[in-house]
């Protein structure tokens, strides 16, 4: 008896439908991504019941014939590709021929279509993949798909559906997706026969010198003003690879990737290569653990680019990652580079710059104790417990609930009005470590630490810039062995040394002689500091750059230099750090990327003291 | 316990001990002044466990005991009253009570149980010298310590006593001071001490011009008896660098100079020198000093002076702060500046056996 058997073809569909549809959201991809294949210039999605009752798709695209509609609920029957090698430079978003036949068999499905030379349209219905009628139908130009009652035959898969709101979620997200994607189409969506969105058509978006406007648009409609304003643009093209669209401003971050969009020729896509690269390009913009906001658009040869690897198309493999990622790193680099007008406030034009002069020059914290210092040297006679000694008050400004305020990522980063008068005036100190500050916007918090360090690395950098470092001779060189692998990286650095003012020589093996080093680099641990330079850099991946590790060098280097949490610093060198603060080129940041400043908007704070609610504002 | 004292002579005792009281002490007892009376004498004392101070105060002893209390609270206390009689009693649960004139205090301390005892310097070597040449000796050289924390050897005065002779070594890194005397102490006495940075101010807080000073010490702990206050301190452990190679055995010139007309030119260029360009240039020419500052973007500054140089031009660039922090330490008429070359270190140097080593800064032009 032959025991294997030729599945019938809805069962084959059924099965190929767990991969290709999971849930509500996953049908609304196929068929938008249909209607964007098909040319559409309106694109219309309306859900019932998070999509379990109901998902209809009506597009203006060039729409199917009588056969093509036909064929179109086959398996395997697609337009887009017609022979193997297609497969290796695919420019439309489907190309398995699967989409459909798969929704067919787990769905009453309902598809209206008509090509717009044609007279008549055709309808075919399906109920779970079985053709039950196909006639002749008066519609409008284009495709109409609606599909009823997913997974009703397949009462295990519907059981794992979540609720209405969840899968309502992922279907908004699938279409703000693509809607960001083509901000060429007009798009609609309605739910429970409510206008969530009407966004309207911009055909000019396909010309490339157009579409940074067209996206911004697109944005200001999907998210509101503020976000809008926190973006910069990115335009960046090499070897082929074109990338371009927003990124959030240095400072803007936040605790997920949720807001990480990026498009790979069109397509909505994850990519390691571009997030790892951004996050990378941001460097001490961006505070660790923390993810940058962007739109980027990565235009590439479809040949050097595999989209067939996720059921899903949601990865893309890159057959030149590293050139991938190295285009991304560049680009924001640039784009956050050029933007230097993001000041913490604006300076009115006429008014002189604040001078940085010697009064931050600051005495050297008392004697702390040091290694061989530590010990008390007297025994205290019957002392009483430490602990028992030093009740932990809760520190005042502390919340209940929350030891410390949220973090809100927006609020951080509001730009500031540039027509207001600028100035911002120290209340006090909170910790020896929070100054409070208000300004025209509000309250500001800054960690005193942080920004000193931001104010030391840009005064250094800029130096480094111009080109004229200073170096301070040692009475004493120091000799510093290095491992085999530090030694080769450092040998490859050292023109980045001498640039930065530390005067070092090889005396090969593996010995280098320091006789010289910039006057705010302590000669302390030079060995311990050049080798955890190295890890960073290195952990950091794609080998060290000059710029990365000049800049990492002197990230840590002023840190140890910079007031310390605990310094006790009269109110005019608070000011003193707050002006400087106020003119970096990136005040939101200290080197490290954790954020120098905290800002409550009277907004804010109407809302954490329930005179607004969350959110009505909009 | 129950004394009389008056109230300037308790002050200042109290001045004495009170900088060394841990300022947010987590232990309690060390914010309090320890206060002993006995027949011979009423002592105060204060440590914060790294140093303890313990001076004599004259006071007419009534009733012998021993307590602690508030030491910044006593000093106020003491310092406002009106009248300068004070008498104090301190009850057996070290309530003490204070009474001067018409006023009337009740302070609360703390059981003198509680506090820590002075450490005993077991086999201890001495010498006592006079306290103005460890006031001068300390003058000329603390201000070369390093104030990086972290290089504690560096965070510390060398004082080495050998073949008759103080010297007092302090070092950065970038510079450095050593100042010699010339000593009659009896054979064979010789030691090292590196004294912390924290010690080195308290013992120029306490020293006078006159008296002696008798320094006691072993491997790890000092005492510094100025005629009855002491002051006790660890010492830093670990290896001075060995500075003797850092001074140059010769330079090709010797330029001297005014010390007062050089250092008011060098701060007036020095403005124009700040914390982000930390650099003087010097040029040297015949009969000529030229001493410039250029800040990029902010300006620049030229002093000229007259000077009596016959040698080789030569252009050199330092850390004004350095140069002034000299100039500020020494109060001769006449100092000299030894220098060969814009690459080696400048030597500063008195008609008396000091000198300072300063090493030279450049700009990397690219
Ligand atoms: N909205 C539409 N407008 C025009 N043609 C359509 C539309 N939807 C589907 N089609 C046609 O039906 C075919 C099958 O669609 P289906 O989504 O099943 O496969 P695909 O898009 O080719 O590949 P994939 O399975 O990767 O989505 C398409 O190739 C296209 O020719
Ligand atoms: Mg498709
Ligand atoms: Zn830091």
């Amino acid at each position: 008896m032959n025991r294997i058997r030729i599945l019938p073809d809805t069962v084959a569909n059924q099965i190929a439908a767990g991969e290709v549809v999971e849930r509500p959201a996953s049908a609304v991809k196929e068929l938008v991504e249909n209607s964007v294949d098909g040319q559409a210039s309106q694109i219309r999605v309306e859900i019932k019941g998070g999509g379990k009752s109901l998902i209809r798709v009506t597009d203006n695209g060039h729409g199917m014939s009588r056969d093509d509609a036909l064929l179109c609920i086959e398996r395997h029957a697609t337009s887009k590709i017609h022979d193997s090698a297609d497969i290796t430079s695919i420019s439309t978003l489907g190309f398995r021929g699967e989409a459909i036949p798969s929704i067919a068999s787990v769905s009453r499905f309902r598809l209206l279509s008509r090509e717009s030379n044609a007279p008549v349209g055709v309808e075919l219905d399906i109920h779970g993949g079985k053709l039950i009628s196909v006639k002749e139908a008066g519609c409008a130009a284009g495709t109409q798909v609606e599909i009823r009652n997913l997974f009703y035959n397949l009462p295990a898969r519907r059981k794992f559906l979540r609720s209405d709101a969840t899968e309502l979620g992922h279907v908004h997200h699938v279409f703000l997706l693509h809607t960001l994607a083509r901000p060429a189409i007009g798009w609609t969506l309605i739910q429970e026969e409510r206008v969530i969105h009407d966004l309207p058509a911009m055909p000019e978006a396909s010309a490339p010198e157009k579409h940074p406007d067209a996206l911004r648009r697109r944005i200001r409609s999907l998210y509101g003003n503020q976000l809008v304003e926190q973006l910069v643009p990115v335009d960046f093209q090499r070897d082929g690879v074109r990338l371009h669209g927003l990124i959030g401003k240095a400072g803007l971050s936040r605790s997920n990737r949720s807001e990480m969009y990026s498009f790979v020729n069109g397509r909505p896509v994850d990519s390691r290569a571009i997030y790892y690269g951004l996050i990378e390009g941001y460097h001490t913009a961006l505070m660790r653990g923390r993810y940058p906001v962007c739109f980027l658009f990565l235009e590439i040869d479809a040949a050097r680019v595999d989209v067939n690897i996720h059921p899903a198309k949601r990865e893309v493999r890159f057959r030149e990652d590293a050139l991938v990622q190295g285009v991304v790193i560049e680009a924001a680099r640039q784009a956050l580079a050029t933007k230097s007008s993001d000041r913490l406030v604006e300076l009115p034009s006429a008014s002189p710059l604040p001078t940085p002069d010697a009064s931050s020059s600051r005495k050297p914290a008392a004697a702390s104790p040091s290694p061989a210092y530590s010990q008390p040297f007297l025994a205290p006679g019957n002392q009483p417990s430490p602990a028992a000694a030093t009740p932990s008050s809760p520190a005042p400004f502390s919340h209940p609930d929350s030891a410390r305020p949220s973090p809100p990522a927006a609020p951080v980063s509001q730009p500031l009005g540039s027509e207001k008068p600028a100035g911002i005036q120290v209340l006090g100190v909170l910790d020896n470590l929070y100054i409070i500050a208000i300004d025209t916007e509000g309250l500001v918090i800054v960690d005193q630490h942080a920004a000193h360090e931001r104010v030391l690395f840009e005064q250094v950098m800029k130096r480094m810039s111009q080109g004229a470092p200073l170096s301070q001779r040692l009475l004493l060189p120091q000799t510093v062995e290095l491992s085999p692998r530090d030694a080769s990286a450092i040998r490859q650095q050292l023109a980045v040394l001498e640039k930065i003012g530390i005067g070092i020589a090889d005396f090969g093996d593996r010995s280098f002689i320091i006789d010289a080093l910039p006057p705010w680099m302590t000669s302390r641990n030079i060995q311990e500091l050049i080798r955890d330079v190295i890890d960073e850099v290195e952990r950091a991946g794609h080998g060290i750059s000059r710029e990365r590790f000049a800049e990492e060098l002197i990230a840590r280097t002023v840190c140890r230099h910079a007031v310390k949490a605990s310094d006790t610093l009269k109110t005019d060198e608070l000011q003193h750090i707050l002006d400087e603060l106020q003119t970096c080129e990136n005040p939101h940041t200290c080197p490290h990327g954790r954020p120098t400043l905290l800002r409550f908007t009277p907004a804010e704070l109407e809302k954490r003291f329930g005179r607004r609610e969350m959110g009505k504002e909009l | 316990m129950k004394l009389h004292f008056n109230k300037e002579k308790f002050l200042d005792g109290l001045q004495q001990v009170q900088s060394v009281v841990g300022a947010r002490s987590t232990v309690p007892v060390l914010s309090n002044a320890l206060i002993t009376v006995q027949k011979n004498g009423v002592f105060l004392m204060a440590t914060d466990l790294d140093l303890a101070v313990r001076c004599p105060v004259e006071a007419q002893v009534l009733e012998e005991g021993a307590t602690t209390l508030p030491a910044k609270r006593l000093f106020t206390i003491v310092r406002e009253l009106a009248f300068s009689e004070v008498s104090m009693e301190v009850n057996d649960k070290n309530v003490a009570t204070i009474e001067s004139g018409g006023s009337h205090f009740k302070i609360h301390g703390l059981p003198e149980t509680e506090f820590p005892r002075l450490p005993k310097l077991a086999d201890a070597k001495s010498f006592t010298i006079e306290q103005k040449i460890l006031r001068d000796a300390l003058k000329k050289t603390a201000y070369a310590m390093s104030m990086d924390d972290g290089r504690f050897v560096l965070n510390a005065i060398l004082l080495t006593i050998k073949e008759d002779k103080l010297t007092s070594v302090a070092t950065d890194g970038r510079r450095l001071a050593l100042s010699e005397y010339d000593l009659d102490l009896p054979k064979g006495t010789q030691g090292e001490l590196l004294l912390p940075s924290k010690t080195v101010a308290e013992v120029q807080k306490l020293i006078k011009d006159k008296g002696m000073v008798t320094i006691s010490f072993t491997e790890n702990q000092v005492c510094f008896d100025m005629e009855g206050t002491q002051l006790y301190s660890k010492l830093v452990d670990g290896t001075y660098p060995n500075y003797r190679q850092v001074i140059p055995s010769e330079t090709k010139e010797r330029i001297s100079l005014e010390r007062e007309v050089f250092s008011q030119a060098l701060h007036r260029a020095s403005l124009l020198a700040n914390e982000k360009n930390p650099i003087v240039r010097f040029e040297f020419t015949k009969n000529n000093l030229c001493i410039t500052a250029h800040a990029p973007d902010v300006g620049e500054s030229r002093e000229r002076l007259a000077i009596n140089y016959k040698g080789a031009d030569i252009s050199i660039g330092f850390n004004p702060h350095y140069v002034l922090d000299v100039m500020q330490n020494l109060e001769n008429d006449e100092v000299f500046l030894e220098l060969s070359d814009e690459m080696s270190p400048g030597v500063f140097k008195i008609n008396a056996p000091f000198l300072y080593v300063i090493m030279p800064m450049r700009i990397n032009t690219p």
